[in-house]
């Protein structure tokens, strides 16, 4: 898998579109997965995205491969998500209330009780998420909804391991304060 | 290992550790599944943004080759009157100036002594005039080559 996409990276390089396309179908929604919480919402968020592949289908003859080309490309989805993020006012609300009740509606395994409470928990948490400062909710979103090693989430933010894991740290703290009124183990994944 | 072993020993040990380890587990489940599903088609549509950049720089790269005739006129003409009118603006302040400075010296006694009247305004509008006609002529014979005309 890692050869195969070097090799599209190379072919991409030198100006096939095909190989870049398949690297799009490869990456999109991850990279989407990230920046929907470091921006206002999924339109932004896929803006932020589409932005973020013709920078690189713009700057890949200049990418030397000296990471891989994910951490490379979130990187660019990163920076462009925390300017706009910049111009804007902290802890706009990123998902309504709404929108969890509706999903958590779904959810038939639950009580309806047990899903209001799930709904509440989960725009909660969305909400102190969104009210982090954007590289400390960054730090949170790559490693742990991502699931992306400190390596992997320390070099999209172009930071060293050190610098990362003090601000995976602090987000942790001041989410886990934010939430310190309800019980996550209610809810279900 | 060793350190494993040891948090192990501590756990089966300590509810109180035990207990937070549920509680972290639980949080880290909580955030694990908070990941926000992507729209449908979305990558067809980066694909199709791609698409739509390309063709679009495309275009502008075949429009401006021929512009060199074309676009190189209108960047020349555009040049000129920007010079133009930094040139009239800097020419008309420094003739009210000197306008001003010439009745002040010359003027002034006959503005006082015999009033406001059609004669001595046109003196005093031919100081401005002059001065304005003067400048303009100077600038231009200053002007260093190279500039747009």
């Amino acid at each position: 898998m890692m050869e195969d996409e070097l090799a599209l990276v190379q072919l991409a390089r030198s100006g096939d579109r095909a190989a870049f396309d398949e690297l799009v179908r490869r990456h999109a929604d991850g990279l989407y997965a990230v920046v929907v919480h470091l921006c206002s919402g999924a339109q932004e968020a896929e803006e932020i995205t589409q932005e973020a592949f013709l920078r690189a289908w713009r700057g890949l003859p200049g990418f030397r491969g000296g990471s891989q080309f994910f951490t490379w490309l979130y990187r660019i989805g990163v920076n462009e998500a925390r300017r706009r993020s910049n111009q804007r006012r902290r802890g706009e609300l990123v998902v309504s209330l709404e929108e969890h009740r509706e999903r958590a509606a779904c959810d038939r395994s639950l009580r309806p009780e047990d899903r209001a409470e799930q709904a509440e928990l989960r725009c909660e948490l969305d909400r102190a998420i969104g009210c982090l400062p954007v590289d400390h909710r960054a730090a949170l979103v790559l490693r742990d909804i991502e699931g992306l090693s400190t390596a992997q989430a320390a070099a999209v933010l172009g930071v060293r391991e050190a610098a990362f894991k003090s601000r995976l740290h602090r987000a942790r703290v001041t989410l886990r304060e934010a939430l310190a009124h309800h019980d996550p183990q209610r809810v279900t994944p | 290992m060793g350190a494993e072993r040891r948090v192990r020993a501590h756990l089966s040990d300590c509810p109180r550790c035990r207990e937070s380890l549920v509680e972290l587990t639980a949080f880290a489940v909580l955030l694990r599944t908070s990941k926000a599903p992507a729209p449908e088609g979305l990558a067809d549509r980066v694909i199709a943004h791609l698409d739509a950049a390309e063709s679009t720089a495309a275009r502008l790269s075949v429009v401006a080759c021929p512009a060199d005739t074309a676009a190189s006129r209108s960047a020349a003409v555009a040049a000129a009157w920007s010079f133009v009118r930094g040139h009239l603006r800097r020419t008309l302040v420094l003739a009210f100036l000197t306008g001003l400075a010439i009745t002040l010296i010359k003027d002034l006694g006959t503005l006082v002594g015999e009033g406001v009247t059609v004669e001595t305004c046109a003196v005093c509008g031919a100081n401005f005039i002059a001065a304005f006609a003067l400048l303009n002529v100077g600038l231009l014979l200053a002007r260093p080559r190279g500039r747009p005309r």
